[in-house]
């Protein structure tokens, strides 16, 4: 029985792999968006989903797995800033570090969007991240971010608008 | 679920972000790596095996059968960070320390200026532990295991499958004029071989991850039959630690029985 999508994932019960295969894009992409360089994607990746297995039975499997998922996708991107802001290591070096080959619109998109977010505070980061790009409810946000849902409201809206600015200096600075 | 809170997302932010959101999804040779290593750092949980099997096969060599001792320096403190709980390898809990050593590798260097300092206690104290740790799992193993049961014929075909699959071409063919006279012999490991022991090791680990401990020690099984001192005859007996204990946990009667 293939139970890989995510609809299946959120009441059927399925095992690690499966887990793995159907959200290994998500939680990458995820650790990328919350500042997680791409030349430590796999380790970080490696880690989270370690400790995800080693938590697998303390998932309650009526709720939707990604929240659960992005839960641990914020708290490694967390100490893994924290961590590289101890050693003094550059989060900023965007350009440098998409490593495809593809220079494409969508790789073009996602420098500007890295950029973007690292012109926002982490809480707006992880507000706009999670919201926005990736779909999760202010509610669920709320909880995985122990914040009252009026400052996630506030906290996107305030991303939001950083965001706007941020893409505007970015395109004049590209036009001129 | 809609959050009617907030105003619907400015338009040059949703096609950005959707155009963006394209950028992922080719992600399949990282999967596999990462994969690769996850199950192999679960698979050695509770097995008493330190990261000397990761970093084995990381290109650090063979032969460490104790490799507690490289690599933990570099690791433990930003696994200790990155999990969010104090990794003190205590009791049953050192598997997972260690454990959580062994996959730390590629991350320790990167941080391991920054933790050299409680990366070295913490990794004194898992080297200490873990190797006492490994000793006692290793002395119960052997005093303990069990020649697993008979194995199943999806086993047995799954091996064969393996084993029987088609040789890869850079055999020399006897009618060829660019081939040596010489025979092959079955002495030195080929390519070949490894690649057949691979396949036999991935099956047997992908087997205990989807928590069929009988497949996977059916088909250590056979590789250790085909390949008694093969290359990879170490992480053959981390996963077989492992399968047996988890046939244990999972059949405690079955295993009683045969004692």
């Amino acid at each position: 029985m293939n139970t890989s999508s995510a609809t299946v994932l959120s009441t059927e019960p399925l095992n690690f792999e499966e887990l793995f295969r159907a959200h290994f894009t998500f939680a990458c992409r995820t650790l990328r968006r919350l500042g997680v360089q791409e030349r430590d994607l796999g380790d970080v990746a490696q880690e989270l989903f370690l400790a995800v297995h080693g938590q697998l039975d303390a998932w309650d499997r009526k709720r939707p797995v990604k929240p659960w998922l992005a839960g641990f996708c914020l708290r490694f991107a967390s100490n893994y800033r924290q961590l590289a802001r101890h050693r003094g290591t550059s989060l900023n070096d965007v350009m440098a570090a998409s490593t495809h080959d593809r220079h494409d619109d969508s790789i073009a998109a996602r420098q500007a969007v890295l950029r973007i977010l690292e012109g926002l505070e982490f809480d707006q980061r992880t507000a706009l991240v999670l919201h926005d790009m990736e779909g999760l409810t202010a509610v669920e946000i709320a909880e995985l971010t122990s914040a009252p849902l009026p400052t996630v409201y506030s906290r996107v809206r305030l991303a939001r608008e950083r965001a706007r600015k941020i893409l505007a200096s970015l395109e004049e600075g590209g036009a001129s | 679920m809609s959050d009617k809170e907030l105003e619907a997302m400015p338009t040059e932010l949703a096609a950005l972000f959707a155009q963006e959101a394209n950028s992922y999804g080719a992600e399949d040779a990282l999967a596999d790596a990462v994969m690769e290593r996850v199950t192999t750092a679960i698979a050695l949980r509770g097995a008493g095996e330190g990261p000397g099997s990761r970093v084995e096969r990381q290109g650090q060599g063979q032969g460490q059968g104790q490799g507690q001792g490289q690599g933990q320096g570099q690791g433990q403190g930003s696994m200790a960070e990155s999990d969010g709980r104090l990794p003190l390898p205590t009791g049953e809990g050192r598997g997972e320390v260690l454990t959580s050593l062994a996959s730390k590798k590629l991350v320790a260097g990167t941080f391991a200026t920054a933790l050299a300092l409680g990366g070295a206690l913490g990794g004194y104290v898992g080297y200490t532990s873990g190797y006492s740790a490994a000793k006692r799992d290793l002395t119960r193993a052997s005093n303990t295991f069990v020649e697993p049961p008979v194995p199943s014929a999806s086993i047995e075909q799954k091996s064969q499958e393996i084993l029987t699959a088609q040789p890869e071409t850079h055999a020399p063919s006897s009618t060829s004029r660019l081939s040596p006279p010489t025979s092959t012999t079955a002495e030195a490991p080929t390519p070949n071989d490894l690649r057949r022991e691979r396949e036999l090791i991935d099956a047997a680990r992908s087997a205990l991850v989807k928590g069929n401990a009988k497949e996977a020690i059916g088909l250590l099984g056979t590789h250790a039959k085909r390949y008694p001192k093969g290359q990879l005859s170490q992480e053959r007996e981390a996963l077989r630690k492992h399968a047996a204990k988890e046939l244990e946990r999972v059949n405690p009667s079955e295993e009683g029985t045969k004692k």
